[in-house]
């Protein structure tokens, strides 16, 4: 990490002299997505396409539901979704309060097998047309995700080149190198519980690794946001309801009726 | 292609002595030579080069009724019993398939529809066109007859096509002539006179009078006086003379079946392994598909059927298979024509669903569907390509399994985390459009599948410690929240939830765990994450 800053300095010392030399050093910005979390997104300026995105933390630090946020954003945008899940904890009740089009969402459970869990990556990436795919590899053990080698990661890395596909994997503790264009960590910074009511949790997310704004990790950047949990009616207005009773109480005088 | 093209329009076509036009009705005719030979040969190329035979009758008694060109060159004869045909060692035998000949006939029909939707189904083995008006589509009647060759021809057939100014004149032209046969108005006499009597199917009484009197050819019969003929063979040998003569104008006998696409294959080996079937279901689909675009029509449902060896299964006996052993459908959520994808999907299905015995006999069902219709934008969402994401599918459910793939849909139900996963399809239609504004994020959960059983220490009501199986600590509690429902069914559900923070070292944890009332047993639901 700290050779990121000495080659930008050696860099400007010998643009000076060698001009032509470092013509092909600025590289276009990649096209990017928000994330839904306004936090995120001033600190990241979003997630790049055609690039491998880490987030890590450990439990409850947020990161599952940055992941479904941003595939709020992604389905919002009539752009398809994949979410790779090995050991099937995706909860579609928490993607629709949130807002994801659970009509344009992939889900793929693979069971706990890693090799699956890649191939099944590397098969959706081939196939290409997804404005993002997310893997969940949160529920492997750490030495299993440390096990995967190098040239898997940098397969991904090329796969996902060059197309509009942002590659999101979510772990525990970051473990792609420098295969991951954007890195971001969360931890929880507080929650909040009020006398009867558990009022949310605050995280704070900090940049480890930008290739596309490598400044942004020296300054320590970091920013905390809020997540209140779910209610009761945020979740139940996602779902379809056929309330034929209360139909039919309309058409009855004198009974008022309340529709969601 | 209009229906309307051939409706009283009078064709031009090409005087092929004087090089000028002259008006007049065209008609097509494709026939096709040694017919139950070619019924094989269309899925067995390699064959056509060699001699081939095909034999009919019931065990034993099996002879000869179709031979191609290099058979009968060898010596083999109509009739002769299989016994015979043992001394020659370089033919290849085969017994005839009515399952194959249904689909040969099938693919006649959509080689001539390709070109007009006006077919008369003449025979089993041949088809008559009417190409009134279509010039200006196909081009001369000798560059439409080059065109139909073609057509018969990527359809694995060789067939004989005659062009002439009516339709029993390109019937009898096509039947005796190989190749192609271009017949101008006003010169059938000149072009026909030299075939065989045998050609008009005369009766069994007319035929024998035809022979006594030394008449062979069609010149013979047409020279004759019509009143002598009318006096001697009435009204058929009447009828046959205008025939002999060019004479005959008739309207074609349309009808307009529904068109079945239908392959099928009866193996003279049983196979065992996926390769070699691959190797034919790949033929089989590539006909498939020639004969779905003549038609332009795609495919949305395959059924893919295989007659499977059984002990009684002896070689030599015509079976009808007509209870196949095992069956595979494959519904498409678009319509396809390209025979790879077809064929790759084919593949996926039958390496996570291999038949249990060896195949004899393959059969391949397409319904037909009309084909998409998609207008490109310049500004259209990102969305992978139907064909691409039907492959994408198949490869990911072949190793993860169909029931761990598709589209999660939320039940009508309030019981937690009621869903049903779906097949996956790109929705139609644009979603409903949303503020761009930030709007606030809810907490997510990460659900334990199955629910993770715990113990839990109650102090004053609330849960004070948490015991899980790797774990335990003091608890931050809030709730309990009751949630409970269907009681009417057979599996209701009434638990208490509770939102909790465990800590355990310097790390919190948030969970959201249960107590379920009906059997007193404390659950993790899941994390909040």
């Amino acid at each position: 990490m700290r050779s990121a800053p000495i080659r930008v300095q050696l860099e400007q010392k010998l643009r000076d002299r060698y001009r032509t030399s470092f013509r092909f050093s600025q590289r276009p910005q990649p096209e990017t997505a928000l994330t839904g979390i306004e936090a995120v997104d001033q600190l990241s300026r979003g997630l790049p396409r055609g690039h491998i995105t880490e987030i890590f933390g450990r439990d409850s630090s947020g990161r599952t539901t940055l992941l479904l946020s941003a595939l709020a954003q992604i389905t919002e945008k009539e752009e398809v979704c994949g979410l790779i899940d090995p050991a099937g904890t995706f909860d579609p009740t928490s993607a629709a309060t949130i807002g994801v089009d659970l009509e344009r969402l992939l889900w793929i459970r693979t069971g706990r097998d890693i090799d699956q869990t890649l191939k099944a990556t590397d098969l959706l990436l081939q196939g290409g047309g997804f404005g993002l795919i997310g893997v969940d590899l949160g529920e492997f053990p750490l030495a299993t995700v440390r096990r995967i080698p190098f040239s898997s990661w940098f397969r991904l890395q090329r796969a996902v080149e060059d197309t509009p596909t942002i590659l999101l994997f979510l772990n525990r503790d970051s473990s792609l190198k420098t295969c991951a264009s954007l890195v971001l960590r969360l931890q929880l910074d507080c929650t909040d519980w009020s006398p009867h009511l558990f009022r949310g949790i605050r995280p704070r997310v900090e940049i480890i690794r930008s290739k596309t704004d490598p400044t942004a990790s020296w300054n320590n950047a970091s920013q905390r946001f809020w997540i209140p949990p779910a209610n009761y009616f945020q979740a139940v207005a996602n779902r379809p309801v056929h309330t034929p009773f209360i139909k039919e109480a309309s058409s009855i005088e004198g009974v008022s009726c309340h529709e969601s | 292609m209009s229906p309307n093209a051939t409706q009283n329009v009078t064709a031009h076509h090409l005087d092929e002595n004087r090089n000028t036009l002259k008006p007049g009705p065209l008609y097509g005719c494709l026939h096709i030579p040694d017919y139950p030979v070619q019924a094989f040969l269309r899925n067995e190329p390699e064959l056509r080069r060699r001699p081939v035979a095909v034999l009919d009758g019931t065990f034993p008694l099996f002879t000869v009724i179709s031979a191609n060109m290099f058979a009968r060159r060898i010596g083999i004869r109509i009739g002769m019993t299989k016994l015979q045909l043992e001394r020659f060692s370089d033919l290849t035998v085969r017994y005839r398939s009515r399952e194959q000949e249904d689909s040969t006939h099938q693919a006649l029909l959509d080689c001539g529809h390709y070109f007009t939707p006006r077919v008369e189904d003449t025979a089993t083995d041949t088809i008559t066109l009417d190409l009134n008006g279509l010039s200006g589509l196909w081009g001369t009647p000798r560059a439409m007859a080059q065109k139909l060759f073609r057509a018969a021809d990527k359809l694995g057939l060789e067939a004989h096509i005659a062009m002439a100014s009516n339709p029993d004149a390109a019937i009898h032209a096509a039947k005796a002539e190989a190749g192609i046969t271009v017949i101008a108005a006003g010169d059938e006499m000149k072009k026909l006179k030299l075939l065989d009597l045998q050609i008009l199917s005369p009766s069994e009484e007319v035929e024998a009078s035809l022979n006594r009197w030394g008449l062979r050819t069609f010149e013979d019969l047409a020279r004759l006086s019509k009143v002598h003929i009318a006096e001697r063979l009435g009204q058929e040998g009447v009828r046959l003379q205008q025939m002999a003569r060019g004479e005959t104008t008739r309207p074609l006998h349309v009808l307009n079946e529904k068109p079945y696409f239908k392959e099928s294959m009866e193996l003279e080996h049983s196979i065992d392994s996926l390769e070699p079937l691959t190797f034919l279901l790949s033929r089989l689909l590539n006909q498939l598909c020639q004969r779905l675009g003549a038609r332009n029509r795609t495919t949305n449902e395959l059924r893919l059927a295989l007659a499977l060896e059984s002990a009684s299964d002896k070689k030599g006996v015509s079976e009808n298979h007509t209870s196949k052993d095992f069956v595979r459908t494959m519904r498409l959520p678009v319509p396809i024509r390209d025979p790879k994808v077809l064929l790759k999907l084919l593949q996926l299905d039958l390496d996570a669903h291999r038949p249990p015995r060896a195949i004899v006999g393959i059969t391949l069902t397409a319904e037909p569907a009309e084909p998409r219709r998609i207008q490109n934008g310049l500004f259209l969402p990102l969305a992978p390509e139907p064909e691409k994401l039907e492959l994408t599918l198949a490869r990911i459910g072949s190793i993860v399994g169909d029931d761990n793939i598709g589209s999660p849909k939320l039940l009508d139900t309030h019981r937690p985390g009621a869903f049903r996963l779906h097949r996956f399809a790109i929705p139609v239609g644009s979603a409903a459009k949303k503020s761009t504004a930030y709007k606030s994020v809810s907490l997510a959960i990460r659900l334990c599948r199955p629910p993770q059983p715990i113990s839990v220490e109650m102090q004053q009501g609330q849960p004070f410690r948490v015991f899980f199986p790797n774990k335990s600590g003091k608890v931050t509690a809030r709730g309990p929240w009751n949630t409970s429902g269907e009681w009417w069914r057979d599996a209701p559900w009434n638990r208490e939830e509770w939102d909790v923070e465990v800590q355990s070292g310097r790390h919190r944890t948030l969970y959201r765990i249960y107590h379920d009332c009906r059997t007193g047993q404390w659950f993790v639901d899941g994390t909040y994450d």
